[in-house]
């Protein structure tokens, strides 16, 4: 398990965006909590309600295009989250210099879209909801990885109990990242984790990004991206 | 007789008199030669800052009673012989009374060689030699002042010499307002400034380090010796005095400033930002601050607050605006505008807008592209214009469409790009709307 801690420095200001999503997360993730604390069905409604669920988007259902939006901010235990928003942390604050804060926003809801779009696609009559924000954060992870294929990520691995924190190339980290994923669609294994909304949300990072990049980046890119 | 004693006491008298302070220089050897009468060093160095000529022939005569061979005594005696036997009658009708003694001189003489006083000064305005009793100079109108008032005399002299790039007379000038009056208000920073300047920098230090004993609440001393060390390179030295200097003026941004530029010097970034911060805390248009924090910000690839600091600058129109300019185009060139404002541009930025439309109107038709509505297809349309709309408002006001309609500003003006952006928005809520429901 790999497990990203940092990058260097940003040269732009504060990350507003990705704070933004991360307080919007552990909020909504607290009113989950509070719901399973008190009543379990509750909770499992919420899911319901705010999780894609593809057999409700194709029959035209529920919340149809908002779910897919809201199903990303909404996870099932804290480790999904966390997961999720370390990642996001890591990788995010260098995209969102590349692009401006209220652009990364909107790009990081576009990847999230897309990503719900692969998971239906990929399940297209399935009663069960699809939450979390892996998709989006793969769509930045992809980004990230288009513009700092170099960049050295110290990243905490264990080598059985030990613990070790190499700086290692943004491209090797991700491209493993991405390969797992390939690899766990392809074996068809079942744990849980929605591989599929992983990769349409890395491939709508590698296609959308150039959209939302600031102006003097696209027009000046050599100088600009460094 | 403790040698030990006499040692020390030639020592300073030495000392003074290499720093051309002939009282302090006269009183120290006196008492070596009290002590004792035999001491050849003492009574040559006597010789060099007794004023009367005849007093240093006496020195001269005693050094080589004392030891023949000193060639220095002879040498030095040879040309006071000759000295004397030029001074000794003034021509006829050319001879001129001492303002200061009476005594007669010759009409060339520029010391009165009865009291040593000098008779001639040199202008600080023309480098003009003139007579000593010229309250101005008649060559160039320089004010002098009144030489019976020696102390102020001199000490106009000397501020005058040392702005007219003459530190050497500076430094004699204040040398003989420190032996007339050795507690004239600052007159250790005044011979420690002009030391400085003739390039003394040991004798600066200890004067600065006298001065300060003198009086520790003035700060002045302290500054100009931080300076000083900083000049020389002795950046350790410097932080210390300008931080002493600090703690009694803590809000001054000037200091905070200056102690920012040490440093940045040394290349202490961290310890450089925290200081060109609290200069601009303790004055927020102080234009060099925000620019130096520019140039750190640069230097650690912080480029985006460098352009802030950098614009911050310009803001308070500072007389290095040019340079300033400079490093912010480097930084972010200017765009040309047919670039910022063209199709390919608008398009890019169109496309994240209409892209999201259409997955939401994909998405509401349950992934069926055939099942769109009607309305949501003129929804999707009339959104594809909003976000024109919407893009020209925030970033391509001077899109060449609006430009062949509008002219060439397009919709470059606040009001209408704020009435375009407003009402292009409202234009793709409703789209939203009829997409959605």
């Amino acid at each position: 398990m790999m497990i990203p801690l940092g990058d260097g420095q940003r040269r732009f200001g504060f990350p507003f965006a990705t704070v933004a999503i991360i307080v919007l997360n552990a909020m909504v993730f607290g009113y989950e909590m509070s719901l399973l604390l008190l009543d379990e069905d509750s909770f499992l409604q919420f899911i319901n309600t705010f999780g894609t669920v593809p057999f409700d988007i194709i029959q035209r259902q529920g919340l149809g295009a908002l779910s897919v939006l809201t199903a990303t901010f909404v996870h099932g235990d804290p480790f999904h989250i966390l997961g999720n928003m370390v990642f996001l942390w890591v990788f995010g604050r260098k995209v969102e210099d590349l692009t401006g804060s209220f652009n990364f926003l909107f790009f990081y809801l576009l990847c999230g879209i897309l990503a719900g779009v692969a998971s239906i696609l990929s399940q297209l009559e399935s009663p069960r909801p699809s939450i979390g924000a892996s998709g989006a954060v793969s769509g930045v992870m992809a980004a990230y990885m288009l513009f700092y294929l170099r960049q050295r990520v110290r990243t905490l691995i264990f080598i059985g109990p030990i613990p070790i924190v190499p700086r290692i190339p943004a491209g090797v980290l991700i491209g493993y990242w991405l390969l797992l994923q390939a690899l766990y669609i392809e074996l068809g294994l079942s744990t849980g984790v929605d591989y599929w909304a992983h990769m349409g949300g890395f491939g709508a990072g590698v296609l959308l990004i150039f959209l939302f990049l600031r102006q003097e980046i696209v027009l000046y890119h050599p100088s600009m991206r460094r | 007789m403790d040698r030990s004693h006499v040692s020390r006491l030639l020592n300073q008298g030495i000392a003074a008199a290499k720093a051309k302070q002939r009282r302090r220089a006269k009183e120290y050897l006196l008492k070596v030669i009290e002590l004792d009468e035999g001491n050849e060093q003492a009574w040559l160095w006597l010789s060099g800052v007794m004023d009367a000529l005849e007093d240093q022939k006496i020195c001269l005569e005693n050094v080589l009673s004392i030891n023949p061979q000193n060639a220095h005594a002879r040498a030095g005696l040879q040309w006071l012989e000759k000295l004397m036997a030029a001074s000794a009658e003034p021509s006829p009708g050319s001879s001129t009374p001492c303002p200061f003694c009476g005594g007669q001189n010759s009409g060339t003489t520029a010391t009165c060689r009865h009291c040593g006083q000098s008779l001639l000064v040199d202008c600080p305005g023309c480098d003009e030699y003139v007579d000593v009793e010229e309250r101005e100079c008649p060559h160039c109108g320089t004010v002098l002042g009144d030489a019976h008032d020696e102390i102020s005399y001199w000490a106009r002299l000397a501020t005058a010499y040392l702005s007219k790039g003459k530190p050497r007379s500076a430094l004699e000038a204040w040398q003989r307002v420190f032996d007339l009056d050795s507690s004239y208000p600052n007159i250790q920073v005044h011979l420690a400034d002009a030391y400085r300047a003739v390039g003394d920098i040991s004798e600066a230090i200890e004067a600065y380090g006298r001065a300060m004993e003198a009086s520790p609440e003035n700060d002045q001393p302290r500054l100009k010796l931080a300076r000083l060390y900083r000049e020389i390179g002795s950046l350790a030295k410097a932080t210390v005095e300008y931080n002493v200097v600090l703690s009694l003026s803590p809000h001054s941004a000037a200091l905070h400033y200056e102690l920012g530029t040490l440093y940045h010097e040394g290349k202490d970034y961290k310890r450089a930002f925290q200081a060109y911060k609290r200069a601009i805390e303790c004055d927020s248009a102080h234009a060099k601050a925000h620019f130096q924090l520019g140039r750190l910000y640069e230097i650690v690839g912080r480029e985006g607050q460098a352009v802030k600091a950098y614009t911050r600058a310009l803001a308070l129109s500072p007389p290095q605006a040019e340079k300033i300019h400079k490093r912010l185009h480097k930084l972010r060139p200017p765009i040309p505008v047919e670039l910022a404002n063209g199709w390919p541009e608008t398009l890019r930025q169109m496309a994240r807008i209409v892209v999201a439309y259409i997955l939401i109107a994909l998405l509401q038709a349950g992934l069926k592209p055939l099942q769109i509505p009607a309305p949501s297809w003129f929804a999707l349309l009339m959104a594809v214009l909003g976000s024109y709309l919407l893009v020209c408002a925030l970033s391509t006001p001077r899109n060449p469409t609006l430009q062949s309609l509008l002219g060439e500003k397009g919709i470059d003006s606040l009001g209408l790009r704020w009435a375009v952006g407003l009402s292009s928005s409202l234009v793709l809520l409703v789209c939203l709307a009829t997409i959605y429901l």
